[in-house]
């Protein structure tokens, strides 16, 4: 028992790993779309748009065994964390673009005006303008999708890689009790998500507080 | 009259299209150094568009604008080189939320005329007291009057020490007993000798400030001339329809 508790952990471990590695990756790659695409305008807008949508609008399941085995057909075969990587940055850099992206854009325009009208470029109004009044929105939708982030990250056993839930299914083969490893595991999963998803409620309240603070008295 | 004989602004044939509408159409006029000019003119004939294109927010179809010399549009720097010789005041104040009064004065003279931070803090205190409002520089707009709040616009936008400045209906967004200390600020800077385009319906402040008064129609400048002239004795159908509503929606909110 306390040997497939120590394997289950190392499981865990990966599985945080990945999801922090995945949710950087993301991040910058959601980022620099969501600029692209905010001070490129159209012509950007016409080559990347395409691009979000289809990873956006197919199964990230599909997405991670095409990075893996995609690569492998390519001659530079990722090893399976590498692949889980590149495939669940790629995913979350499409969902976070649009999060980022919606934000900067629910900005009023009259703001980015105010900035041009006295001379400011383009991209400072974005960065210093625009972006920190986005940022309360961005915030907690950005840890909301870390959240499913942590979930998805279980799809990477398809490629072998030992993580939390290729860690249970080991377990299973050996010990042939599926029922309570399964219990354990989504223990596990519940008790790295739940105190996320209060903490995102949590921030929420603060951010939206602060910006009221501003308002009034 | 305290204007010069020498156009600052001026807009050459300009044309707006927005898809298949056209906006603007072959607008041409032009504003001497320290002169008042007031646009008028029922909503949506262009009044905002028009100014829009005198800073380039709004790139025109065609024709041609010139600020001080400089032909507006061309690349980013050109661009804002324009922009900041050109001050403008909108309907909404658009101050940034984030940013107290002092921070909203102070941000273009530290990024754009390259003031070092003290200097552009000096610059911003001596308009936020010209503005009369030297006691809200750590205020946030959202915790000040819209009147107070466009007072500070009125501020960011001198503090790049423009050569003319544009209002685009300053006051019409405006509670009535917050619209007189804004007009307040704006004959001030009248005075001063600063060069204005002014969108307003406010006539009693139009025919003190302005040395000619613009009417547009449809994209059109329909009639042009001194306030007394447009006020008392418009010469064309389509300003003495204009007036007349006008006149009359005033009247009945008086009324109210
Ligand atoms: N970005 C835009 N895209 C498409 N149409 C626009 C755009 N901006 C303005 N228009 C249209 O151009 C016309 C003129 O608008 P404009 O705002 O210049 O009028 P206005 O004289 O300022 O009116 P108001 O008194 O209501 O402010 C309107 O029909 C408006 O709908
Ligand atoms: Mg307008």
């Amino acid at each position: 028992m306390g040997l497939e508790i120590a394997y289950l952990l190392r499981g865990t471990q990966v599985t945080i790993e990945l999801s922090l590695l995945a949710f950087a990756g993301g991040g910058v790659l959601g980022f620099t779309v969501a600029l692209l695409r905010v001070l490129g305008g159209s012509d950007v807008t016409l080559v990347v748009k395409p691009l979000v949508d289809v990873v956006r609008g197919s199964p990230l399941l599909v997405q991670l065994l095409a990075v893996y085995l995609g690569s492998s057909v390519l001659g530079f075969s990722l090893n399976p964390l590498t692949a889980a990587f590149v495939g669940l940055s790629i995913n979350a850099g499409a969902y976070l673009s649009e999060i980022i992206r919606g934000a900067l854009t629910s900005v009023p325009k009259g703001q980015t005006e105010a900035g041009l009208a006295i001379g400011l470029s383009r991209m400072y109004v974005v960065w210093g303008i625009v972006l920190p009044q986005a940022f309360p929105v961005i915030v907690p939708a950005a840890m909301g999708f870390f959240i499913s982030l942590v979930k998805d990250t279980s799809l990477a056993y398809v490629l072998g890689l030992l993580e939390l839930t290729r860690a249970a299914k080991d377990i299973v083969d050996r010990t042939l009790d599926p029922f309570h490893t399964y219990v354990i595991v989504m223990l596990i999963y519940f008790a790295l998500c739940y105190p996320l998803s209060v903490l995102v409620r949590v921030v929420d309240r603060q951010l939206q507080h602060k910006g009221l603070a501003r308002e009034r008295l | 009259m305290a204007a010069s004989s020498e156009p600052i602004v001026s807009a050459e044939q300009v044309t707006k299209d927005f898809g298949s509408l056209r906006v603007l159409d072959a607008v041409t006029l032009r504003v001497l150094r320290g002169e008042r000019v007031v646009i008028i003119g029922p909503s949506g004939s262009g009044k905002s568009t028009f100014l829009r294109c005198i800073n380039g927010l709004e790139p025109v179809t065609s024709g041609r604008v010139v600020v001080d010399g400089l032909e507006v549009g061309g690349t980013g720097v050109q661009l804002s080189r324009v922009r900041s010789a050109v001050g403008m005041v909108f309907q909404l104040f658009n101050l940034f939320p984030h940013k107290t009064a002092l921070q909203n004065i102070m941000l273009g003279p530290v990024k754009v005329l390259g003031l070092s931070r003290d200097e552009a803090k000096r610059r911003a205190l001596r308009l936020l007291e010209r503005v009369g409002l030297s006691d809200k520089a750590d205020e946030y707009p959202g915790r000040l009057s819209g009147g107070q709040q466009q007072r500070v616009a009125i501020a960011r936008a001198l503090a790049m020490s423009p050569k003319v400045m544009l209002f685009d209906e300053p006051t019409s967004a405006l509670d009535p007993e917050l619209v007189g200390e804004v007009l307040e600020v704006m004959r001030q800077l009248a005075s001063e000798g600063m060069t204005m385009i002014v969108v307003s319906h406010e006539m009693a402040f139009a025919a003190d400030i302005a040395d000619r008064v613009i009417v547009m129609d449809k994209g059109v400048i329909v009639e042009e001339g001194p306030p007394q002239t447009i006020f008392t004795n418009p010469q064309t159908v389509r300003t003495r329809v204009f007036l007349t509503r006008l006149l009359g929606r005033s009247g009945k909110h008086e009324a109210e």
